[in-house]
This record gives structure tokens, C-alpha cells and sequence, in this order.
């Protein structure tokens, strides 16, 4: 099956005298769970505004889908689910309420019910999202993310906050969902990457600096782990704090 | 000692690095004291007083001529009695001058005016007298729009000015950028979110007045003042989303607001008629959009004033709200 769900082509993105991106060239033709990995400020979530059309390369090109997106041309947003690094719901908004909103956004009929039974919230739907522990907020927020069965699913960090056995689920979902589904993940925890992830992109200072299957990404780095392929990829410029140098 | 110095000093510098706390505590006193010298410079307000002129023609336009060129009188012409009449009980106005239906001049005042009518009285030729008793609630009567218009312009300002900047900070724009959700619907659903609140708030300030301070608005001037307030919400939205595209953070929004609040409210005729201002401000204030809802809501509400009297601060409101939404369409970042 190959779909051409998304293509780069040499995308490089400035944010004043920081190269956030540079040089990116990659694509992802078939479903699967794809891992964004690197150190903080890597780019790893410029490159995920990219892919979400929240910010235009200043060079290359993106297609998604099979159709070159030009800058101010259409982006298929009906395609794409997404869930940011920090999400945010104003006060006193319920459960019921944010997936109301969502399902209504996307124009999915009984929707809302959808959301709250994928993200097991149904004995805390009147409840104000504020008032959700970091784990239930994160799995509606990733439920909401999916009301519209999207093609593309681009997720920042959606582990942050999550405890083992959540981590867990969330890696059995995305597993269920890639089944039809290209799903980006940025992520830190190297452990759900491997666990989780069919390929993996490692990127370092706004540049691409490995891709490929997990599996080959480890064997290449001669690594047991993914972790030990992450510091045989990224750790010659990584600082003791963790920040890309 | 040197724990307590450097908690002091850290409350300090909590002030001083933050551009917004600074300004509200060391510009603000700055601004309100400027303001207050604009408004007070040249004396109290109510020491100027108002004498309306019905249907001035012939000798009324020759009396009105004379009273004019005393000091502290303004004079100011008004085709309808009735609605003279009415100022005179709501306080726009201090006396109404009229031609009687014995053909002699006749200057109204209320009764606790008496004095100062006599001596205005004594400076027209063959004029009469006329004693009224005002309720002591017409002054009450006098705020209420601009009361109405105050819960409009903040309805405005912060629901739109505040809670943009707020959800753009947080990045709920941002979120809702990545769906389908067109920008445009957003924000009119900001707008029909807020003029929903403001509605019920003005109509229980409405029953109040009406119920417990004797307001007596006609049906067509309650639904004139309800449009002219629909149109004010809009541009106070407007701006309050213009200052969202040009300030990063709801925290300084907020202060902005709220030193926009002073001027706002007294250069938009809430607490006294403009014309007691220095006449060069005059020009001014008459073009800010408050003092443009105010004066209609205003001549709608309690003189009973048609669309077509209204019908150039609608325009100058409309006019204010193409501007500002086309400034905020514009410059309006969604995500940081």
C-alpha cells in the first residue's frame, strides 16, 4: 500500500538568526508510527508546525497526500489530526463541552460520544478538563485529535504526562490506529519510541541526521536500545543539560 | 537581613522587569492625574450651565444670543419641547427657553434653580418664570446610558481583547488552527458569546432602572437603544482585538484596558455633557466611539430620539469597527 502520505524535499525554516530546520528531505508512503526523536530544541516541533501548516518553509517543498502544498494554498486540515505540546482548554470548559466542540469542528455526527468512549471518560464527561488528571487530559485530547479518523496524525511529547500504564495504552492506540494511519510522534521516551515506532527520524540542530525502520536504526548504530542509537546519533552535540548544542 | 533584602528586592524587580507592571504603577497615576487635569483644568463640570432653546427664531434666537455671551453658559437649540422638557428633568440641561402660548418669552427651571433663573431670567427682556419639580431621580436617569454603554465597552474590550491574547498566549488558537475551524467563525462566535451576556446584563440593569428608579423608555427607543448597543459591542470588540494584534500578552492588554477606562468614561459625556470640557477636547471626545454610543443610547433611551438623529454616530461607530477589525485582520498573529 502506498499512499505518499507525506513528502519533504529539502525544507529549511528560519526564525530570525536561528535555523530552526534546515535541509529537511524525507517521506512517509505507507501507515505506520513514525518517531521525531532529538534533544530539546532539536526542531522537532518546528518541524511538526511544518507538517501542520502552522508555518510555511522558507524553502523546499511539502506534499501532503499526493498534492504539493504551495505557500497559501489549501492545506487538507479535515486529513489531519493534531496534538500539541501544551494543550490548553479555558476554564470550566467540561469534558462533554471540548468534545462537543471537536466533533462539531470536524462535523462528526455523535462525535462527542466517540471522543469521551475512546479516551474512557465517561463516568468524568461533566467534569471541567482543568480538573482531569495530566494522563485523562491527554488521552482526550489525543481521542479529539482522532474524531475524524485522519490520515495524518502529528503528536508533540503525548507522553509527557503520562504514567506507565498510560504510556502503555497510548502505544497500543497508536499501534491500532496506524493501521491506516501515518502517525508523527515527537517524543523523548525512547522507550515507547521503540516500543511503538516502525521508523524513526533522528534530528539534531534543524538537521535530519538519521532515518530509517527502528530496527535498522539500531543495527546501524550497532545499539541494543534506541536509546543507545539516540546518543550514537545525537550525543557529540548534546550539552550536559540536555539542549542541542 | 540578607534573605529579607533580596526577597525585597526580588518584589521589586517582579514589578520593574515586567514592561506592564511598570507601566500600571508608575504611568498610571501619571496618566489619571493628566486626565483629570484635561477634564477638571478649568473648573468643575456642573459650575458651567446649559440653557436649551426651543425652535429659535426671531426674539428666542436674539435671547439665546445674549445668554451665550455669559460666562459659564452654554446654550444649546432643541426643535422639540417635550424632549427639552425632558433634559431639564434628567439634568442635560439647567433651564429650557420657550415661547409660551401667550407669546412671551418663558424660561423653565427646577425649582431648586430658582434663584440662579431669576437672574437669568432678569437679563432677557419680558421674560416669565416657570417653576417645575424635577425628581431627584433625573440625574440617575442621566448616567443610566451612559452606565449601559460602560457595560458594553468592557463586554467589548476584555472579551475580545483580553481572552484573544490570553488564548493565543496559551496556545488554543494555535490548537484550533490545525482543524478545520475557520478563523472568522471563531470570532464571531466570540462576539455572539459576549453580546449573549451583555444582552441579559443589560436588560436586568434595564428592569432595575425601570422598576425601582422610575425610567420610562418608550418600546422604540428601548429597541433603538438595544441596536445602537449591538453596534457598539461590535467596535468595542473590534478595538479590544486591534490591541490583541499589537500587544503580546493578555497581562498588558488588561492594563491597557483599564487605563483606557478613566478617559473613556469622562470624555464620553457618562457624568456630565461634553460641552463643560475646553472646546478644542470637545472635537476630540465627540469622535471617540464611547462618546458616540453613549449619545445615542442616550438620545434613544430617555429622549426618545428616531434613527435618523442617531443615525451619524451609527455611521461613525459602523466606521469605527470596519477600522479595527480591519487592523486586527491584518496584524492578528494566531499562534507565537
Amino acid at each position: 500500500m502506498s499512499n505518499q502520505f507525506v513528502s519533504l524535499e529539502h525544507v529549511s525554516r528560519r526564525y530570525g538568526a536561528v535555523e530552526a530546520l534546515s535541509d529537511i528531505t524525507f517521506r512517509v508512503d505507507t501507515p505506520g508510527v513514525v518517531g521525531l526523536l532529538g534533544p530539546n530544541g532539536a526542531g522537532k516541533t518546528t518541524l511538526l508546525d511544518v507538517l501542520a501548516g502552522l508555518s510555511a518553509p522558507d524553502s523546499g517543498s511539502l506534499t501532503l497526500f499526493g498534492e504539493l502544498l504551495r505557500p497559501g494554498a489549501f492545506y487538507p486540515r479535515r486529513r489531519v489530526g493534531v496534538v500539541l505540546q501544551r494543550e490548553f482548554v479555558p476554564d470550566h470548559i467540561t469534558v462533554q463541552d471540548y468534545a462537543e466542540l471537536f466533533a462539531a469542528i470536524h462535523g462528526v455526527r455523535n462525535g462527542a460520544q466517540r471522543i469521551i468512549g475512546q479516551a474512557r471518560l465517561e463516568a468524568r464527561s461533566k467534569l471541567a478538563v482543568d480538573r482531569l488528571s495530566g494522563g485523562e487530559a491527554q488521552r482526550l485530547f489525543v481521542a479529539a485529535s482522532l474524531v475524524h479518523a485522519p490520515d495524518l496524525l502529528l503528536l508533540d511529547e503525548p507522553s509527557a504526562r503520562l504514567d506507565p500504564v498510560s504510556k502503555r495504552e497510548l502505544s497500543e492506540l497508536l499501534r491500532r490506529v496506524s493501521e491506516r494511519t501515518c502517525v508523527l510522534m515527537a517524543t523523548h521516551d525512547l522507550n515507547e519510541a521503540e516500543r511503538a515506532c516502525d521508523h524513526c527520524l533522528f534530528i539534531l540542530g534543524g538537521r535530519l541526521r538519521a532515518q530509517g525502520s527502528t530496527a535498522e536504526l539500531m543495527a546501524t548504530a550497532n545499539a541494543a536500545t534506541l536509546e543507545d542509537a539516540f546518543f550514537h546519533f545525537c550525543s557529540a552535540r548534546v550539552d550536559p543539560s540536555g539542549d542541542a548544542a | 537581613m540578607r534573605t529579607l533584602w533580596l526577597l525585597a528586592r526580588l518584589r521589586v524587580l517582579d514589578v520593574l522587569r515586567s514592561r506592564s507592571a511598570t507601566f500600571a504603577f508608575l504611568g498610571l497615576p501619571l496618566l489619571i492625574l493628566l486626565v483629570l487635569a484635561l477634564v477638571f483644568g478649568s473648573g468643575h463640570p456642573f459650575e458651567v450651565r446649559r440653557v436649551t432653546v426651543v425652535q429659535a427664531s426671531g426674539e428666542l434666537t436674539a435671547a439665546a444670543g445674549r445668554l451665550a455671551m455669559q460666562e459659564g453658559v452654554r446654550v444649546e437649540t432643541e426643535p422639540d419641547l417635550d424632549v427639552a422638557l425632558r433634559k431639564l428633568e434628567t439634568r442635560a440641561t439647567d433651564a429650557v427657553l420657550e415661547r409660551g402660548s401667550d407669546g412671551a418669552l418663558r424660561l423653565v427651571v427646577g425649582s431648586k434653580d430658582e434663584l440662579w433663573g431669576r437672574g437669568v431670567a432678569g437679563l432677557l427682556p419680558a421674560t416669565r418664570l416657570a417653576l417645575v419639580e424635577l425628581s431627584r431621580l433625573g440625574y440617575l436617569h442621566y448616567l443610566f446610558p451612559g452606565l449601559l454603554c460602560s457595560s458594553v465597552m468592557f463586554a467589548g474590550l476584555f472579551g475580545m481583547g483580553y481572552a484573544m491574547a490570553r488564548y493565543r498566549r496559551n496556545a488554543f488558537l494555535k490548537k484550533l488552527s490545525t482543524t478545520p475551524l475557520g478563523r472568522g467563525t471563531f470570532v464571531l462566535a466570540q462576539i455572539l458569546g459576549r453580546g449573549s451576556l451583555v444582552t441579559v446584563q443589560g436588560a436586568l440593569l434595564l428592569v432595575v432602572a425601570i422598576v425601582g428608579f422610575g425610567l420610562r423608555p418608550t418600546l422604540s427607543g428601548g429597541l433603538s437603544a438595544g441596536l445602537v448597543c449591538a453596534v457598539g459591542l461590535f467596535v468595542f470588540c473590534g478595538i479590544g482585538f486591534a490591541l490583541a494584534s499589537v500587544i503580546e500578552t493578555e497581562a498588558i492588554v488588561s492594563d491597557v484596558i483599564s487605563g483606557l477606562t478613566l478617559p473613556f468614561t469622562l470624555f464620553s459625556g457618562v457624568f456630565f455633557p461634553l460641552d463643560s470640557l475646553p472646546p478644542g477636547l470637545v472635537k476630540v471626545c465627540a469622535l471617540l466611539p464611547s462618546t458616540l454610543m453613549v449619545d445615542a443610547v442616550r438620545s434613544t433611551l430617555l429622549y426618545g430620539a428616531g434613527f435618523a438623529r442617531v443615525s451619524a454616530n451609527l455611521c461613525g461607530l459602523l466606521l469605527w469597527g470596519v477600522v479595527t477589525f480591519g487592523i486586527s485582520v491584518r496584524l492578528f498573529r494566531w499562534h507565537e
